[in-house]
């Protein structure tokens, strides 16, 4: 019965990865890319890792695979909020399908009041 | 039944592995390549927790946890040079 659980948990994770994997191939644009890549990534992680901790059956084993979950489920939402915010400052490649760009209309405005700020230094 | 599930899981992440590596090859603009980078540093990260499955030795298990920590402070630098342009300042 474990056995199978972890052999599911184990086919399930891997299938996450490749899904996100395709999604990294298919998607047109970067921000749409790391949103297939960082979430299926790290959900597939954790079942691999699950998997591990029921076949190996030891507190050692599953407390490093417990902490190396939460480790990732910390960390990869981080680590793509900073690679997408540099991508957009480097040149924001959107997509034509894109609707809404929030940080753009941001970005613009902390410019006018920059430019305001420095009209009323200036006088 | 454990084996034949790790093999066809090792089949899956070597072909997700081939999808990121075609990406951080092609890829359009840097931030592409980091993110493809990134992508292939976790299936790795799934390859050594099925080696480990696979051999029965339980060390490779903190690998994964040494390599996740490694990764993520990989992918931070990567994305401070792309907004900066220079790591140390």
């Amino acid at each position: 019965m474990s056995d199978l659980l972890a052999a599911v948990l184990l086919l399930g994770g891997s299938f996450f990865m490749l899904v996100a994997s395709i999604g990294l191939i298919r998607l047109p644009d970067v921000y749409c890319r790391m949103h297939a890549a960082t979430k299926a990534t790290t959900f597939g992680m954790g079942g691999i890792l699950l998997g591990a901790s029921l076949i190996f059956w030891s507190a050692t084993v599953t407390t490093q695979a417990l902490l190396a979950v939460f480790f990732l489920f910390l960390t990869a939402p981080v680590a793509a909020h900073l690679i997408s915010r540099a991508a957009y400052k480097r040149g924001p490649d959107l997509c034509a399908e894109t609707t809404h760009d929030e940080y753009g209309k941001y970005l613009e405005g902390q410019k006018s009041e920059e430019k305001s700020a420095k009209q009323y230094g200036d006088a | 039944m454990i084996e034949i599930a790790v093999q066809i899981s090792l089949l899956m992440l070597g072909a997700s592995v081939l999808l990121a590596f075609i990406r951080l090859a092609k890829g359009p603009t840097t931030s592409d390549r980091v993110v493809a980078a990134d992508t292939l540093a976790t299936n790795v990260l799934g390859v050594i927790a099925l080696f480990a499955i696979q051999t029965h030795n339980k060390l490779f298990i903190i690998a994964v946890l040494a390599l996740a920590i490694l990764s993520f402070v990989g992918t931070t630098v990567y994305a401070k040079f792309l907004e900066r342009g220079k790591i140390i300042e």
